[in-house]
């Protein structure tokens, strides 16, 4: 895993928009089928949020950015 | 995605998660602490009045790098706790209908994946992120990718003549999906014409300033 000054980067660049095509492409990430790496997160205005805890309904997930 | 929840939400939990600035810039700067991002999330949430939970990943993304580091990809995730579907890059009418056959498996199973990139959804809104970071996100994604920032703040400006289409829940017919790649393709060569047009005007006026 990338440092966090690595992993927040000062510049959004080339590479980083040829990075996520070659992601896509190659498939990165959690597949279909396999288990949903668990965590518990602090939330926005308070509280955690844990995957786990969340069984009884289907979670729908979404990476984002501010910007 | 508000549209999504309103008809969703009821049956599944949507929850965000906040991961590294996109599009740094001189207001929105690359996080170094855990307030900064707390505060982003704030912003995000309330700008945006998203109704689901905003959850705030560590600095060094650990939970983003489990899940693939992509910049805005869905997983729905069924009660099995097992991935049911995977769309790399987040597209609504397509969540919709991978929603849909998780349900008819009763909330767990393998649905599967999309790859597919819908540039209209991107270039009708993809504008509001970029101007939080303005002037350096701006300069920085046309320096990357020319012509894209020019095409998202054209897309901005007709914003709600491409709204009907581009921000719907439900997936279109392929005759109305086929018009509107037609028009995203335009507004993207449109943006690529002012960005050259721009750097001409540039590098034009850069010899007759270096006179005077």
């Amino acid at each position: 895993m990338d440092s966090p000054d690595r992993y927040n980067y000062d510049h959004f660049g080339a590479h980083h928009f040829l990075g996520e095509a070659a992601k896509t492409i190659a498939g990165v990430g959690v597949q279909p089928g396999q288990t949903a790496p668990d965590f518990t997160l602090p939330l926005a205005g308070g509280g955690t949020f844990t995957l786990s805890a969340h069984r009884d309904r289907p979670v729908l997930l979404r990476f984002g950015s501010y910007t | 995605m508000k549209r999504l929840h309103a008809e969703w939400g009821d049956r599944v939990y949507f929850v965000d998660v906040l991961v590294r600035q996109g599009h740094p810039g001189p207001a929105v700067p690359p996080y170094r602490t855990d307030g900064a991002k707390q505060r982003d999330a704030e912003r995000y949430r309330d700008e945006e009045a998203v109704p689901w939970p905003v959850a705030i990943d560590d600095l060094a993304g650990s939970v983003h790098a489990h899940y693939g580091l992509l910049a805005d990809p869905v997983f729905l995730i069924g009660t099995d706790g097992r991935v049911a579907f995977y769309n790399y890059w987040t597209h609504v009418p397509t969540l919709h209908r991978a929603l849909g056959h998780l349900m008819d498996l009763n909330g767990a199973g393998t649905v599967g994946a999309s790859k597919a990139v819908h540039p209209l959804a991107t270039v009708a809104g993809g504008w509001r992120a970029i101007e939080r970071g303005l002037p350096q996100s701006f300069r920085d994604l046309e320096t990357a990718m020319p012509g894209s920032a020019s095409s998202l703040w054209l897309g901005h400006q007709v914003r709600g003549v491409l709204a009907p289409v581009a921000f719907t829940a439900r997936p279109w017919p392929a005759r109305v999906k086929s018009g509107a790649t037609t028009v995203a393709g335009a507004l993207l060569l449109a943006g690529a014409y002012l960005w050259l047009q721009h750097t001409r005007a540039q590098r034009l006026r850069a010899p007759a300033a270096a006179r005077l």
